[in-house]
């Protein structure tokens, strides 16, 4: 148990969603980068912008399909690969690394940051590079507006005796305590809203994010604070180096 | 003086936009990103209109309606919604005070000039 907050473990289930309703829910969930487009991209053709405003306006619209991108990638990746995916031990601070300086940008944009807070030696893991990579991103878009100033969105990496979890804080509304039977019911009722009190945060990312670690065999939970959450992923710690 | 305008949206970048549009058009625009700091600002100045998404961090956007059609005189201000809601018409939306529903999927800047105009001053 945290010492800051009460952890709910995922409630493993059949996938209870099929690839053709989450693939409905995905198209209802991109309309809202797709909106933000679009009004961006009626902004820009606008006669009497400034050089730099209009340099600032191509940068959120660039931004904003990215994210959209990353989302529908996070999809395809977890409707197409039914089979078992290549697992191999990889090193999770590279990984975290990597995702916080490809996110940095769009938090910049924002007027926000993500950090990364980790010990410098942490033990591999067996896990799928791409498929790690694609879950912390949807953790930490879904992270974004929900910080401060002073408290920045922090992924985390800590290790817990055979798994090492690694983290996304952040500093939002509450999040239901069920939330992940929720986001089900949502996404199978065919409700075009993303998660209640949290607008910008994406169900279909959630959803696909449980789904790939599912297929990397490991799992996805949240741990609620007083001031915000943190949605985590628990994977194995590799055990080749210990054969060395 | 000019006429004020809240501006109620979780998503900062469309705020920005729809805050843009109208103080080029000589609006008054204040903001808000959620339910309660929507409340807080109409206490201090009551505004002329409120632009709003329903979709709002927090307090959804439905409970910020109730919330304002609970005092006789924010009961008055008339509202402009928008959203992409293809089950929710403004017939829906009218007892809370909704005076014009856009679609944003097809909603153009001067569609929400046009609605601010029509509700704030009675024009079309």
């Amino acid at each position: 148990m945290s010492s800051e907050g009460i952890s709910q473990p995922m409630v493993v289930s059949e996938e209870p969603l099929s690839d053709s309703v989450l693939s409905m829910a995905t198209a209802g969930e991109l309309a809202s980068p797709l909106v933000l487009m679009r009004q961006l991209s009626l902004a820009i053709s606008a006669a009497e912008l400034s050089d730099d405003e209009r340099q600032l306006l191509g940068k959120r619209l660039s931004l904003t399909s990215e994210r959209a991108l990353r989302l529908a990638s996070s999809l395809a990746m977890a409707t197409n690969a039914q089979q078992q995916l290549p697992l191999e031990p990889i090193n999770p601070l590279s990984v975290c690394q990597d995702v916080v300086h490809e996110l940095s940008p769009l938090f910049t944009a924002h007027g926000q940051k993500i950090i990364l807070r980790s010990r410098t030696r942490v033990p591999l893991l067996v896990g799928n590079r791409r498929v790690l990579q694609q879950i912390l991103m949807s953790f930490g878009d879904n992270a974004l507006q929900y910080c401060t100033e002073k408290s920045p969105i922090r992924m985390t990496i800590t290790s817990h005796g055979k798994f090492v979890r690694i983290g996304v804080r952040d500093y939002g509304p509450a999040v239901p305590i069920d939330i992940w039977q929720k986001i089900d019911e949502r996404v199978a009722r065919r409700a075009s809203a993303p998660i209640a009190t949290r607008p910008t945060t994406s169900a279909i990312g959630l959803i696909t994010a449980r789904r790939l670690a599912k297929m990397m065999g490991s799992a996805v939970g949240h741990i609620r604070h007083r001031d915000g959450a943190t949605f985590y992923i628990d994977l194995n710690i590799s055990g080749q180096m210990s054969l060395l | 003086m000019s006429t004020s305008v809240l501006i109620i949206e979780s998503e900062p970048w469309l705020g920005d936009h729809y805050e843009s549009i109208l103080r080029k058009e000589g609006f008054c625009v204040d903001r808000a990103s959620h339910a309660y700091a929507a409340m807080d600002m109409v206490d201090k100045k009551m505004p002329s209109a409120i632009v709003m998404s329903l979709l709002l961090s927090g307090t959804s956007g439905i409970g910020l309606l109730h919330e304002l059609q609970t005092y006789v005189d924010t009961s008055q201000i008339p509202i402009v919604v928008y959203g992409r809601y293809t089950d929710i018409t403004l017939e829906d939306l009218e007892p809370y005070g909704v005076r014009r529903f856009l679609d944003s999927a097809i909603m153009r800047p001067e569609d929400v000039v046009a609605a601010v105009r029509s509700v704030a001053l009675g024009t079309l």
